[in-house]
């Protein structure tokens, strides 16, 4: 039994989960959504959590099951306006230089368009830095499927923004 | 040797096996400029990968996102010692749902005795110990920094602050070394990320382990001078000896206002347990709100309300 209160533990994570969240969905107030009824399935399901390993790529997990059960369907029908809302979000970062912005929009849209199951695996792996071994086991797949996975979605975005000088169009 | 992308990438995220395959992929490279424009590439996209979700980290998490996880009801059968003090707590887990979830009566009732002051939770907690992890390497940081953004830019609180008491009566505790923060003082922003995100999100009641420190939010005061004060005490979860803190953290009404540390009273490690320091500590606390706060705590409902506002004025 862990001694620390799991909602202490999980708003610790929250930074990473919305991340996570926001590269799956798409949209940050679905990705908020998303995150709190993960967030909420997780504590009730505390007991199901081992610890010692990674919190955080067993809460990836619940995350992305909660999306496919729970949310998936309800957006399917509304890709043009997740658009809009990559578009808003990229505009709301006002640190950054317009090129900077448009840069990370197009990024942003590219990862978005991948099939979800390179999706999730871009999103533990190279933008969280999970090991494969743990994103693997999160996903209840072979490690050889992870890295298969990885490798198209990494090419896919090496063949789309690798090319323009600065990674910009 | 045949270099694919999967090696290649394996290579950047550091996963190939052993030193064999790492001497293998640079000699490959050595040999092979189109290989290095490959590397180059993959390095490159998997950098804007990342910096295209970089802002997401670094963004203040919505109170009320926070709020909601720390009024969830934890499964009783998973608790142990601080079950008691949620006995009564009879709401369904699998209600919560996305819905706020409702404040337990029975945590706002520990924190405020009939005595009419808060008290210290039992010791007897402390018989929760052991499993305690430490967070990952530099998370402390970036709370820090997400927690800090979103009370960014407050006016000072001083008028609140009470300078000569925290040093009359003890000296302040160092943090453990897993909290990254510096040690706050009277006045200062309280930039201990556990500490902030309790003070504002945290309802009364609550025990709270984390970073080898038992931190418990005991109540909740209107401040007399606007805003509002919030008592909580500071100690260690590894042995009852391990010294006690208390604090009084205020902030202003205002959307952006930051917690400031308005009093602090501590003292070291203590063999024989709590004794009659914590007695002065509390009254030299006490003394401190009968000066700054207006009379007694707010109640559970009212404070659940300020901590899913962000501790905004009506």
């Amino acid at each position: 039994m862990s001694a620390t209160d799991p909602r202490a533990e999980l708003v610790s994570l929250l930074p990473r989960l919305r991340r996570f969240a926001f590269g799956l969905t798409g949209d940050a107030h679905v990705a908020d959504d998303l995150v709190q009824a993960g967030c909420l399935k997780a504590i009730e399901r505390w007991h199901q959590w081992q610890p010692g390993t990674s919190l955080a790529s067993w809460m990836f997990r619940i995350l992305q099951t909660t999306w496919l059960d729970d949310y998936r369907s309800r957006q399917r029908q509304q890709t043009d306006a997740d658009s809009d809302a990559l578009e808003a979000i990229a505009g709301e970062d006002g640190r950054r230089v317009v090129e900077a912005r448009s840069d990370a929009r197009v990024v942003r849209r590219v990862i978005a368009e991948l099939p979800e199951e390179q999706r999730v695996v871009l999103m533990m792996i190279t933008v969280d830095g999970l090991s494969y071994k743990e994103t693997a086991e999160a996903l209840g797949v072979p490690m050889g499927t992870v890295m298969s996975r990885l490798a198209r979605a990494r090419a896919r975005l090496a063949d789309a923004i690798g090319g323009a000088p600065d990674g910009a169009r | 040797m045949n270099i694919d992308d999967d090696t290649l990438i394996a290579y950047l995220d550091a996963q190939l096996e052993d030193d064999a395959a790492y001497e293998a992929v640079e000699d490959a490279l050595a040999a092979s400029p189109a290989l290095r424009a490959r590397l180059q590439t993959l390095a490159e996209t998997g950098e804007l990968a990342r910096q295209a979700f970089d802002a997401k980290l670094e963004e203040a998490v919505p109170p009320e996102l926070i709020a909601a996880i720390m009024n969830a009801p934890l499964q009783g059968a998973e608790e142990d010692a601080s079950s008691q003090e949620r006995a009564g707590t009879t709401t369904s887990a699998t209600d919560a749902g996305l819905a706020h979830a409702p404040a337990r009566p029975a945590d706002a009732a520990a924190a405020q005795p009939a005595s009419g002051r808060p008290a210290l939770a039992p010791s007897s907690a402390g018989s929760r110990q052991g499993a305690t992890r430490p967070s990952p390497p530099g998370l402390g940081a970036r709370l820090a920094a997400w927690l800090g953004q979103g009370f960014g830019g407050a006016a000072a609180f001083a008028s609140v602050v009470t300078l000569a008491l925290g040093a009359l009566i003890g000296h302040y505790l160092l943090p453990p070394a897993e909290l990254a923060a510096p040690l706050a003082r009277v006045g200062d922003t309280i930039r201990d990320p556990a500490l902030a995100m309790a003070l504002q999100a945290a309802p009364s009641g609550v025990v709270l382990d984390a970073g080898g420190q038992r931190l418990e939010i005991m109540a909740s005061f209107p401040a007399r001078e606007g805003g509002f004060c919030r008592e909580y005490t500071l100690g260690s979860t590894s042995s009852a000896g391990g010294g006690q803190q208390i604090g009084i953290a205020c902030r202003t009404p205002a959307a952006d206002a930051n917690w400031q540390l308005a009093f602090s009273a501590g003292r070291e490690g203590d063999p024989n347990g709590y004794g009659t320091a914590s007695d002065r500590l509390h009254e030299a606390a006490d003394a401190f709100l009968g000066e700054n706060v207006d009379g007694a705590p707010l109640d559970a409902e009212r404070e659940r309300a300020l901590i899913t506002r962000g501790w905004n004025a009506d």
